[in-house]
């Protein structure tokens, strides 16, 4: 299929064709050739030919290539270069063809207008850290209306403000582009800037500089009261965190708070910084306990370290064993002011039989003061058994005796 | 001159008027009616281009016969999309009654049964759920232009004239273009059977008495009739061939390479007892009573083949309960085929014998029998019966997508096509959760494509056609390959340019936050949109399969033109035969047809025994069915209503099974619920539950009760222990004691930093204003290692976000042998914190999961595991890693207020309690664990999530099995191919932090004792539910 057809288009081709027109029966005069002008302007060129056939323009510049018919005015033979070939800056270059050979060239200088009165510009990043070693670049492409690059060496104003303090220098472009760079400033701030030349000027650009790195920081705490009651909320808090520059850093900024009990483990909290200061919170202990707490931006800053002190909550509690109930019975469990303590606070009840095996491990949480834990529906068999009841760090022993009929 | 047949006229009038009223509430909520909406789309818009790129990444509609599609396309633009569907479902109805009205006529030469039989069409259970129900239209248009063609081929046997033969083929041709199935088994099943009663019908006209037809009288007519035969054969084996070409070549060029998918026909009907409603009790219906009159009249010798044809349909219709039909079919075509329509098939081939036997018990012999020999009051009561039976199963049938919606409740889907339409979201894929089929519907709407898709046949991801999943959007009804299918495309959603997903479902909310996905907005009719970041958008320029201009040509022309041919033949016909312009000649069936000659005795007790023992058999499983449901009456099912209760968040019924004695009020009970949330109770599904008694005395039992639970995450098995009461007579459940703990703080306040990110600035529609594009955040990989734990190879590592924003992040792992072949690459899950604030820390760890069970050999596990881990088998070891991490600016997501409130070690578990201390609810903690070795040098990163959640103020226990780690292997800690943004990691680093790091600054490490001596650190991510 695709032969077929293209012996058909071979065929048709062929039998389109001109015979070729001999070339020295033609002949031909320049009659208004510019070889200069100017961006946008209007540009023709005149010939006068005398003989067989009709000559092309064949044109070429910086876009590309093209092919034009004259068109006839009078005796001349004129050609007017269309809108993208008179708008472009630079040489454009033109032969008269006839057939297979080129009957004149040339080259058309074409001038780029004046600067725009909007110089295209570009910066980048638009976020810097404070400090000598950010920088963020500005680039202007100062052209005319027609987008015809200015000449190298073209001078234009770079202005800036920032924290009130206002700039400016010059720079000149090169290569079509004009550049800079910016450092920023060591304090955090935003800055504005522009660029201009005569009549003409750029939008508004902005960057931000922000803090740098904070450095190292203070941490303290608060809390009501100093007891071990796993009910009351602690808060730790950072001194302002600020840059060598003495920024504040942004907002968000997290830091991990680190704390050590008493028994080696590492218990951990995070907060994050609003106006440079991080709080982060964490229950009081349920069992006396003292908490070494430092505070960390991983590998970035650190605090000192901070030593919190938990008394034990609990002065002292009962157990009874209700036999008829099969229940061991905690309570009252008095607080550091003689107070029913808080609901919730966390009772370990461990039963360990003759033998001294523990057997079983039950939690429970206190309410109004009492605790409760029923044994009599968990397959124990009958027999003796110590039981030992744990709240904050207190604990008590008791011995109770299952009969068979309880563990029914 | 011949009457107009008053029972048609009025089978039709009904038809149309109840079947055609209905639809408008039934149809849009079927199974397969909104599928081929979305192919009618798809021709309306590129009639002539078979190739749609909005499923499955591209799929060919050549795999489904498209005359149907067409038929509704070209509708469409006269009204609309719907209008062509419900135009064409009307003529469908039409269709379909005439239809078994002339299959009546060919098998019982009776225009008064014929009539029958069109009106028991309208009525018939199986009509009812495959229209209403399954909204299988091609099926129904393929199968009664089938039933038109019968008469036709009847005659052309008989009377050899060509006419006959053209109009035959005609319709063939219809069929074969409306549904590909049809045909192929019609052949076998309706026209053999045709060709054999044709065969016999003219042996008997050489005979006297049909006693007389002898298997000599009937080969020589077999003989007489031979070459009609074959010619009728030869033209349309070559119609089915020629009229859908291009869909054979795409059948052989794309085979379908999808696993089965379980089809509930498939099942064993006794076990799966739903599956056996569906697809046996209903769509047989009253039948299933008149069973021994069918057998007995199809076994009649006119009849003979379509009783062998019927009884073998009926048999296959079977499905999974007997062996039977998987050893006729043969395991492929078992897998692959719906039976269900051996069923629709062998109900219909029965309407004509049903309109016989309704005909003799109303009007024939039948009545008299029944009159001379019980009186008229039997004969009133059968027929009462019948009616009644009729009736109830059109309403039951009717009634069960009411009750028990197929379907997720209608989606107003004009807020998602905005949402695509608005700010190119179009230019990435797309994604639905719980959409059901009103996922075709919303394909219909929208130039977007997605991953999923509604036509499984035409799948090509290996993701896909590996996994026996219906659909992505529906994959947790379908547990480990569903959820793990649903993951791959979540995980490595850049590998699909998928970035939105509209969630109906919030049980997937889980896995999405996790993966590392965020909500978007929630659109105005309540669904979800979840985004992920950092996906490109789709190229310009997608590959497709093309196919040549011809199949394109073919499948353009061909189907409409069958039509046409068909009208176009038939018309002239049936305005003869309605106008009655001519007398015409008798059809040579209508002088075949049986005559009725008395109805046996021994026949009517038959059937009547079996009714009664059909009747008792239902009582019996009704009584079964109460005892199994009735929840009170022991220990095991108060439990088992129980958590059924709680399973379905009826929470009032879960009240009512716990003593009264204990007085809970529903009040206390609500309260008590509703303050619990997390994993469990918010996102889980009970997959099994056993109940074993510890120990009963008198009136109380204990049990210990073990759950499994599916949750989009892991799936959860739990032991509790619950005491159940009797009480009057009763068993109740003793409830938990209530949890006691009261914050401290009646009101606190919490200073968070907030975001906002205006996204266009400037209003325009150019593709992002360069101005408005964030910078992406920088982060630093502190350590990356490549380590070998067992048979799977991982990534292990830590990122910092070291800018001052707050980061998303993806990190996305390339694994490599010594000569730097590529073996693997994957993308962080589970085992990271997504969302850092600034300065945060995260481990990760990046597992090389393969496409699961991409090979036919690889077994399926059997029980459901989402967390299933399926490492990638690698054909050499890896040597070299490249990690690529990308950022970019996160604004949601951000909660980090939970802290580690105690810990506890143990040789084989950590336990902990965490503590929130915020002000947002935290729905699912999940706890990252680093291990280190005792050079504080990374080894081994997992995590655990915990079950409940963690409400303000309020302490939530944890716990985690120590891994040991003692044949953990270093392979590579090189980190000179690590990248953040594209640009190298080390670099980045030294900019940022010229003075180098301080170990001292480092958060403290736990030390352990564990496998090999070392630290662990713990960290937490969380997804709240319902952020404030």
């Amino acid at each position: 299929m695709r032969k077929l057809a293209f012996t058909v288009l071979c065929i048709l081709a062929l039998a389109c064709s001109d015979p070729a027109v001999p070339v020295s029966t033609y002949s031909l005069q320049i009659m208004e050739v510019p070889d200069r002008a100017n961006a946008g302007e209007q540009i023709s060129l005149d010939f006068k030919g005398m003989g067989k056939g009709r000559p092309i323009l064949f044109l070429r510049n910086s876009l590309g290539q093209s092919v034009l018919e004259g068109r006839d005015e009078g005796e001349r033979l004129r050609f007017t270069l269309p809108g993208p070939y008179s708008k472009k800056s630079g040489p454009c270059h033109w032969s008269l063809v006839l057939a297979d050979s080129v009957l004149r060239s040339g080259v058309i200088e074409i001038q780029p207008l004046a600067i725009d009165e909007r110089i295209e510009t570009y910066l980048g990043p638009r976020n810097v850290i404070a400090g000598p070693v950010d920088h963020t670049m500005l680039v202007t492409v100062p052209s005319d209306k027609f987008g015809n690059p200015m000449p190298d060496g073209t001078v234009l104003e770079l202005q800036k403000q920032i924290s009130e303090q206002y700039d400016s220098k010059e720079i000149q472009s090169g290569g079509m582009l004009a550049w800079d760079r910016i450092y920023a400033e060591e304090k955090a701030s935003r800055a504005f800037l522009s660029v201009s030349a005569a009549g003409s000027t750029s939008k508004e650009l902005t960057y931000d500089i922000h803090p740098a790195l904070p450095e190292d920081f203070e941490i303290e705490y608060a809390r009501f009261h100093p007891y071990a009651d796993g009910n009351q909320v602690i808060t730790f808090s950072t001194s302002t965190l600020k840059d060598t520059y003495g920024n504040i850093v942004s907002d968000g900024t997290m830091v991990s708070f680190s704390v050590i009990d008493a028994d080696g483990k590492v218990l951990r909290t995070q907060g994050t910084t609003l106006n440079g200061v991080a709080e982060a919170r964490m229950l009081h202990p349920d069992r006396g306990d003292t908490w070494t707490v430092t505070a960390h931006l991983a590998g970035v800053a650190g605090s000192q370290e901070l030593e919190v002190e938990f008394l034990p909550v609990i002065r002292d509690f009962d157990l009874e064993w209700k036999a008829d109930s099969r229940t061991v019975v905690v309570g009252p469990v008095d607080g550091f002011l003689d107070q029913f303590q808080p609901d919730g606070l966390r009772v370990t009840l461990t039963l360990f039989n003759e033998k001294g095996v523990n057997v079983m491990n039950r939690d429970a949480e206190l309410s109004d003061g009492y605790a409760g834990f029923d044994l009599g529906n968990l397959s124990l068999s009958a027999g003796r058994y110590l039981t030992r009841v744990e709240i904050g760090g207190q604990s008590h022993e008791m011995l109770i005796e299952l009969t068979d009929e309880d563990t029914e | 001159m011949k009457r107009s047949n008053l029972l048609l006229l009025l089978a039709l009038f009904l038809g149309l008027a109840f079947h055609g009223s209905a639809l408008f509430f039934t149809l849009e909520s079927t199974y397969d009616a909104l599928i081929h909406l979305f192919f009618a789309d798809h021709y309306a818009t590129q009639w002539w281009e078979p190739w749609d790129y909005r499923w499955y990444t591209g799929f060919t509609v050549m795999g489904y016969p498209p005359l149907v599609h067409q038929m509704m396309a070209l509708l469409s633009l006269l009204g609309g999309l719907k209008f062509g569907l419900y135009v064409v479902a009307l003529t469908a109805i039409v269709l379909f009654i005439t239809g078994v009205y002339r299959f009546g006529l060919i098998m019982t030469g009776n225009r008064r049964i014929a009539g029958y039989a069109a009106l028991l069409a309208v009525v018939s259970s199986t009509f009812i759920e495959t229209l209403h129900l399954f909204g299988q239209l091609p099926s129904i248009v393929g199968l009664s232009v089938l039933l038109h063609s019968l008469p036709e081929i009847y005659e052309w046997l008989r009377t050899g004239k060509l006419i006959k033969l053209g109009l035959a083929f005609s319709l063939i041709a219809v069929t074969v273009t409306s549904h590909h199935v049809t045909p192929i088994f019609g052949m076998v099943f309706f026209i053999f059977p045709l060709i054999g009663m044709a065969v016999m019908d003219d042996a008997r006209t050489t005979v006297s008495e049909s006693k007389q037809i002898t298997f000599k009288v009937f080969f020589r007519s077999f003989q007489k009739l031979f070459w009609r035969i074959v010619a009728f054969g030869a033209g349309s084996l070559f119609l089915i061939i020629f009229c859908i070409l291009p869909y054979w070549i795409n059948s052989r060029e794309n085979p379908i390479t999808q696993i089965p998918i379980p089809h509930g026909s498939r099942d064993n009907f006794l076990e799966v007892t739903s599956s056996g409603l569906v697809f046996f009790l209903i769509p047989w219906g009253i039948l299933l009573f008149l069973l021994p009159y069918l057998f007995y009249r199809f076994f009649s010798k006119r009849y003979l083949f379509f009783g062998l044809s019927f009884s073998l349909l009926t048999l296959l219709g079977t499905g999974g309960t007997t062996p039977i039909p998987r050893m006729l079919l043969g395991e492929t075509a078992f897998n692959i085929l719906t039976l269900d329509r051996f069923t629709l098939w062998a109900t219909i081939m029965a309407l004509p014998l049903f309109g016989e036997f309704m005909y003799r018990l109303v009007e024939g012999d039948l009545k008299e029998s029944l009159e001379q020999r019980f009186g008229s009051v039997l004969h009133r009561i059968t027929g009462g019966l019948l009616a009644g039976g009729i009736l109830f199963m059109v309403i039951f049938s009717m009634s069960l997508g009411y009750f028990r919606p197929s379907q997720p409740q209608k989606i107003n889907i004009l807020p998602i096509v905005n949402f695509l339409n608005q700010d190119m979201h179009d230019q990435w894929r797309y994604l639905t959760l719980g959409f059901g089929d009103q996922m075709a519907w919303l394909s219909a709407q929208t130039r977007a494509a997605t991953v999923d898709g509604n036509y499984h046949s035409a799948r090509r991801l290996p993701e896909l056609t590996t996994k026996a999943i219906e659909r992505l959007e529906n994959s947790k009804f379908r547990g480990v390959e569903g959820i793990g299918s649903l993951q791959q495309f979540l995980v490595v959603p850049e590998k699909y340019n998928l970035k939105y997903i509209f969630s109906n479902d919030k049980f997937y909310d889980p896995v999405l936050y996790f993966c590392g996905w965020q909500r978007l907005q929630q659109l105005e009719n309540g669904i979800m949109v979840w985004e992920r970041l950092n996906v490109p958008p789709l190229p310009t320029i997608i590959p497709k399969e093309d196919v040549s201009v011809y199949l394109k040509l073919m499948w353009g022309t061909l189907p409409v033109l069958t039509v046409l041919i068909a009208f176009l033949l038939n018309i002239r016909l049936i305005w003869v035969r309605v106008l009655k312009f001519t007398t015409q000649t008798e059809a040579a069936y209508m002088k075949s047809g049986n005559t009725l000659r008395g109805f046996s005795p021994g026949l009517i007790r038959l059937n009547a025994v079996w009714a009664l023992l059909l009747s008792l058999l239902f009582a019996y499983a009704g009584y079964q069915f109460y005892l199994e449901n009735n929840t009170q009456r022991s220990p095991e099912n108060v439990v088992k209503a129980y958590y059924d209760a709680l399973d379905f968040k009826e929470f009032e019924r879960a009240h009512s099974y716990l003593a009264p004695s204990e007085a809970i009020s529903l009040e206390q009970y609500m309260l008590e619920v509703a303050v619990t949330d997390g994993i469990l109770s918010s996102y889980a599904k009970l997959d099994s539950l056993g109940v074993k008694e510890l120990s009963r005395s008198g009136n109380t039992t204990s049990l210990e009760v073990e759950t499994v639970w599916i949750t989009p995450l892991e799936t959860i098995r739990r032991t509790d222990r619950k005491q159940v009461v009797k009480q009057d007579g009763l068993w109740y459940l003793l409830p938990d004691p209530p949890q006691r703990d009261i914050p401290s703080d009646q009101l606190f306040s919490s200073n968070v930093t907030r975001y906002y990110n205006h996204g266009r600035r400037k209003i325009t529609t150019q593709q992002t204003h360069h101005e408005d594009v964030l910078e992406q955040p920088v982060l630093e990989i502190l350590t990356a290692r490549l380590v070998r734990f067992g048979d799977r190879f991982a990534i292990v590592g830590e990122v910092q976000n070291i800018d001052r924003v707050p980061a998303d992040v993806t990190l996305s792992a390339t694994l490599y042998n010594e000569r730097s072949k590529v073996l693997a690459s994957y993308n962080a899950k589970y085992h990271m914190k997504h969302k850092l604030m600034p300065m945060e820390v995260t481990s990760f760890r990046i597992d090389f999961e393969k496409i699961s069970w991409r090979t036919k050999e690889d077994t399926m596990p059997a029980t459901f595991n989402p967390d299933e881990f399926d490492p990638v088998v690698l054909e050499e070891d890896p040597v070299r890693f490249n990690l690529q991490s990308a950022a970019n600016i996160a604004t949601s997501e951000l909660y980090k207020d939970v802290a580690v409130q105690r810990v506890e070690f143990s040789e084989k578990e950590i336990r902990g309690t965490l503590f929130n201390s915020g002000v947002q609810e935290v729905t699912i903690p999940l706890v990252l664990i680093s291990y280190y070795d005792d050079n504080r040098e990374l080894l081994w990163v997992d995590q655990s999530f915990v079950q409940d959640g963690i409400r303000v103020q309020r302490v939530q226990a944890f716990e985690h099995p120590l891994p040991n780690l003692e044949d953990l292997e270093v392979i590579s800690p090189d980190m000179s191919n690590c990248f953040v943004n594209g640009l190298p990691n080390d670099e980045i680093a030294r900019k940022r932090l010229s003075a180098g790091r301080e170990d001292s600054k480092r958060p403290l490490l736990q030390p352990v004792k564990n496998g090999v001596n070392g630290f662990i650190k713990i960290e937490t991510d969380h997804f709240i539910g319902n952020p404030k």
